[in-house]
């Protein structure tokens, strides 16, 4: 089997979406035998950085979240990304603990997840033009 | 989806947490847990996680402060059922599980 696909979808960032984005990834994988481990590790991760959007990117009404997943041969790479208000500190958003979200219950890592279960994060950003999150793991 | 069951026995209750743990689930069922421990005033407060079947960080936020309101209504607060992706994402915050508490 060619094992070469992608998928992109975009949808607005409110809450009921990251368990659709996460069922999303979890049948897109599917194809390429992930262990039931790596398919719960991904769902994880990406549920993070949807929330990131539906939490911090928008915060005063609901804007555009985007998915791309791209797999070949054993590697996939899944970017989020929105256009929303941005992240003036990466270094300091990625700090486990930090969160600029006081009045929730919100735990501050949501990175650290996506660390811990993803084999690589990379966090690009613009202060008032918006996040990409590119996180890479291998599965099969 | 999120749920949320009670068991009161003596001065314990016990919370059973089902389905999905996420941002969108977790704001709908912190309000009943912590209406729930107003209500009965237990000394020990156990939350469930054995029929829960994805978790991601926000069940840390859930656990940490249900453990704060619990001790401000003078309850201790126990975590268990976690199985090994929920015991993952707990631990990360230095969360542990316990096993067959005692009223």
């Amino acid at each position: 089997m060619n094992k070469e696909n992608y998928f992109k979808i975009s949808f607005p960032s409110k809450s009921i979406n990251e368990s659709f984005a996460r069922m999303t990834i979890a049948s897109f994988c599917m194809q390429f035998d992930p262990t039931l481990e790596q398919i719960n590790d991904i769902k994880t991760a990406i549920s993070e950085a949807v929330t990131n959007c539906v939490v911090h990117a928008y915060p005063v009404e609901p804007g555009e979240v985007y998915i791309t997943a791209k797999i070949k041969e054993n590697k996939l790479i899944i970017t989020v990304r929105d256009k929303g208000i941005g992240i003036s500190n990466i270094n300091q958003a990625m700090e486990p603990m930090f969160t600029t979200d006081l009045k929730t219950e919100r735990a501050g890592l949501g990175f650290a997840v996506m660390q811990a279960f993803m084999d690589k994060v990379k966090v690009y950003s613009k202060p008032e033009k918006g996040t990409r999150v590119v996180m890479t793991k291998i599965i099969g | 989806m999120t749920k949320v069951e009670f068991l009161q026995e003596k001065s314990k209750l016990s919370v059973f947490l089902y389905g999905e743990i996420d941002h969108h689930g977790a704001q709908k069922i912190r309000e009943e847990i912590d209406s729930e421990i107003l209500k009965l005033m237990p000394r020990i407060v156990i939350i469930n996680f054995s029929n829960i079947t994805f978790m991601d960080s926000s069940g840390i936020g859930l656990v940490l402060a249900r453990s704060k309101f619990a001790s401000d209504c003078g309850a201790t607060l126990y975590v268990e059922g976690t199985d090994r992706q929920t015991s993952r994402i707990l631990a990360l915050a230095g969360i542990k599980t316990i096993q067959n508490i005692k009223v």
